[in-house]
């Protein structure tokens, strides 16, 4: 198998000091992230992930993160219309968060982007939100809390399913155009959400759009993620401690009565490229006497011969099945690996030339998901 | 100069005209995907519109706890639409529509805030409290909020919008590379709201949005709906279909307006309008008739049911309206259904008649003819203050929207009555709006 290999954008890059050395503007700029997706996906990347949460995030002197937080949603619908092919996704939080309206605001990108995006569902982050919203961030009962998160994604996972695919009928000589015995009303009655539904957006193109979720920090936390997601990303500190966390998520999965081929892990690793190692190790230095970044934070520096080294050997090694990219500077390193580390990998046949799919779910090999009410139906077929 | 016309395109899956899709010419197939969704926003633009706008609703448009069958999608997500959008568009405004009832403030003041960074300036917010009762169902409530409730919540949710909007000076952003100073914390303020809903401490991630505020859009038409419309509306989706009433209503709302300190050119007020043309009368009138074939009486009728709130579904369909048994159900009618009902009644019409009146329009204003005569229709409107232009609701993609682009928008060009280029490249700047200072919008400004 072949590797899967996401990148995530975020204003300047994921070093804490890449907004002193980097040429795009300091400003929110939809441009920059654009000209930056293209690259992603003349690399053909699976997929670009925006607002994901990455430990040691980058904080100045004064307590803020030194890249601008677009919200994520708008910043992934701006996308769509600039690529064709490769996976979009974006953070979007289970907390103080309605899953009708997740469901909805996923299942439009969706069809949007005819099946390329994925839902990075975040949680176990109320503390910083709940001063904002004004509620108890409810932490303090973790598994109260995992039991509310994991009741959310039941019920958006719900009203995904509430249109058959075969709903939207649009009979133009019956003057059909939804068939009502396909659509459901989910009636959810639970300890935390009553949603009657059914959605009023037909079911999404990949059935459900991918699901990426965080590497949780506690064992219950875990549990959920492996139960839940499609897509973990995991930031282990050490080697044998991502080997250990990779057999682990892979135990939970197949302990929650998933496939365990259907769980993707992918490790999140920031990059600082060089044309030799000696260059790279001097960006990053230059980097570090700036801000020091986070010592805890999985990073390479190097050339692109030895990252391209290093992704073969970790996926060989059953470390992970594939990485999420984090560019120390961009759009510069972003560059490196699409124009020097990429095909290297393509010439030893370990990631893909072209896209062999259309939908994100297709790049990374995962299923698409049947409909709970359709049991025995035939798939729809992808446009 | 003299005054403009205004123009928005309101966007609708399938078409304003409820059986649009059945159309030979519509690609039903095609209506949630991006292609649909940039040709109609690139024709729009290529017209020079001034918006774009999209609507939402938070429940499937069903009868009694069935999908309908005959035509059954709503708006799909609204910022999804126009975020996409902006990234294929220079200029074209984007109003998204999202509900005060079902959100929290703090993500929706950061998600227009996106919008507004991401398009340059180009967002507007569709402000709703939600009107339809089946959304309380799907957000774990048991019955919708009252109407009043929903308004006072609306005016606590935009004052903390607005507050976030301006929690950063417009010099906070510093991005001082040899200092290591990215954002200057002195000039951030973090809001602190204690309110009968809302209890938050915290600043915007953002710098303020390119247009200060997104502008402020509003459609309410119920007495409430107008006070809050002359409050805090910058410009207003109408529904009247009448020129007297379209002056009565735009008058009561900017009558109301000085209550507030704001002065009336502050606000726009666009009816929406669903044209129908031919290069002849009798070909618009050819086309109408087409389309109105295609109406199943089924959905006229759920739809007339759904806007009185009262059941039809037994009623003989040539039969007269029952305007006595509507008006004895003694509820608080929207403006679209009094106007509806008083029309039945002075003209005798049929069930079957009202309910191809909602289903061609959703009652909204129509117009069937040439170009030449549409644009009479819309100046004769905009000169003797009905309105201060249009929101557009062609009848099915791309083929309607087409036409008016094509071959109404250059009279009323040449006519000197809409721009032939945008001017400036904010929404703003189009709508001829002022950049907002800081303070609050429901308070005197």
């Amino acid at each position: 198998m072949t590797l899967h290999l996401a990148v995530s954008l975020a204003g300047s890059g994921y070093h804490p000091a890449a907004w002193q050395v980097s040429p795009l503007p300091a400003k929110p700029s939809a441009a920059a992230i654009q000209a930056m997706a293209r690259t992603a996906e003349r690399g053909r990347l699976d997929a670009i992930l925006l607002g994901v949460p990455v430990e040691g995030a980058p904080v100045s002197e004064n307590g803020r993160v030194n890249t601008m937080q677009l919200d994520p949603l708008p910043l992934l619908g701006s996308l769509i219309g600039v690529t064709q092919q490769i996976g979009v996704g974006a953070a979007w939080t289970v907390d103080y968060t309605e899953p009708y309206n997740v469901a909805r605001v996923f299942a439009t990108l969706d069809h949007l982007s005819y099946g390329r995006t994925a839902w990075i569902v975040r949680m176990f982050e109320t503390d910083a939100l709940a001063p904002r919203i004004g509620r108890a961030s409810g932490l303090d009962d973790l598994a109260a809390y995992c039991a509310r998160a994991a009741e959310f994604v039941d019920v958006v996972k719900e009203l995904w399913d509430s249109w058959e695919d075969e709903a939207f009928a649009l009979d133009k000589e019956s003057g059909m155009f939804v068939d009502p015995e396909r659509v459901h009303p989910i009636h959810h009655v639970g300890r935390s959400f009553s949603v009657r539904g059914p959605l009023n957006v037909p079911r999404p193109p990949q059935g459900y759009p991918v699901l990426v979720q965080s590497d949780p920090a506690t064992v219950i936390g875990r549990r959920l993620a492996a139960a839940t997601a499609d897509v973990v990303l995991t930031s282990s500190p050490s080697l044998p401690q991502a080997e250990a966390r990779y057999q682990e998520l892979h135990a939970l999965a197949e302990e929650a009565g998933c496939l365990a081929h259907d769980l993707r892990i992918l490790a999140n690793m920031v990059f600082v490229l060089g044309e030799t190692e000696s260059v790279a190790q001097r960006r990053a230095a230059e980097l570090d006497a700036l801000v020091p970044q986070d010592a805890a934070t999985p990073r390479f520096v190097g050339t692109p011969g030895q990252f391209a080294a290093l992704m073969v050997t970790l996926h060989e090694q059953h470390i992970c099945d594939g990485f999420n990219l984090l560019p120390a500077v961009l759009p510069h390193d972003l560059d490196l690996l699409v124009d020097a580390v990429l095909p290297l990998l393509q010439r030893h046949g370990a990631f893909r030339s072209e896209y062999a799919g259309n939908t994100l779910r297709e790049h990374l090999g995962l299923s698409r998901p049947r409909s709970q009410y359709a049991t025995g139906m035939v798939e729809r077929t992808r446009p | 100069m003299k005054p403009r016309l205004h123009l928005g395109l309101f966007i609708y899956p399938a078409g304003h005209h409820i059986a649009g899709w059945r159309h030979p010419a519509v690609d039903a197939r095609s209506i949630a995907g991006m292609d649909y969704y940039r040709q109609a926003a690139q024709t729009a633009e290529r017209g020079k519109f001034d918006l774009f706008f999209v609507g939402d609703m938070l429940a499937a448009r069903e009868r009694d706890g069935r999908v309908i069958r005959e035509g059954g999608l709503n708006n799909i997500d609204s910022i999804s639409i126009t975020s996409a959008l902006s990234a294929v568009t220079e200029c074209l405004g984007f109003v998204a529509t999202l509900s005060t009832t079902y959100n929290e403030p703090y993500y929706i003041a950061e998600r227009f805030a996106s919008l507004d960074h991401i398009s340059n300036g180009r967002a507007g917010w569709n402000i709703i409290t939600t009107a339809n009762d089946d959304a309380a169902y799907n957000f774990g409530q048991k019955s919708h909020m009252e109407k009043t409730l929903r308004y006072e919540r609306a005016k606590e949710f935009i004052d903390i919008c607005t507050a976030l909007w301006d929690s950063w000076d417009d010099d906070a952003l510093v991005a001082d590379a040899a200092r290591g100073m990215f954002a200057d914390q002195g000039r951030i303020h973090p809001v602190d709201h204690h309110g009968r809903f809302f209890s938050m401490r915290g600043a915007s991630e953002l710098p303020r949005p390119p247009q200060g505020w997104p502008v402020l859009v509003q459609a309410g038409g119920s007495p409430a709906g107008i006070d809050f419309a002359a409050m805090v509306g910058e410009t207003i989706f109408a529904a009247q279909s009448k020129l007297d009433e379209a002056r009565a209503y735009r008058t009561a709302v900017k009558d109301r307006m000085p209550k507030y300190g704001r002065s009336p050119e502050t606000l726009k007020v666009l009816p929406g309008l669903s044209p129908i043309l031919g290069s002849t009368e009798l070909e618009a009138k050819r086309k109408e008739a087409e389309l109105d074939e295609l109406i199943l009486p089924a959905v006229g009728v759920w739809m007339l049911s759904e806007q009185m709130r009262f059941r039809l579904y037994d009623y003989d369909l040539d039969a007269r309206l029952p305007c006595g048994d509507i008006r004895a159900s003694d509820q608080a009618f929207t403006p679209r259904v009094v106007s509806l009902l008083d029309r039945a009644e002075n003209e005798g019409l049929t069930v079957r008649a009202c309910a191809n009146l909602v289903a061609k329009s959703r009652s909204h204003g129509t117009f069937v003819g040439t170009p030449e005569h549409l644009a009479d229709h819309m100046q004769l409107w905009f000169d003797t203050g009905g309105c201060d232009g249009f929101n557009v609701m062609p009848a099915y993609f791309p083929d309607e929207l087409n036409v008016f682009v094509d071959q109404a928008v250059p009279i009323l060009q040449r006519r000197g009555l809409f721009r032939t280029d945008y001017e400036g490249t904010m929404l703003r700047d189009h709508l001829g709006l002022a950049y907002p200072k800081r303070g609050r919008a429901t308070g005197a400004r």
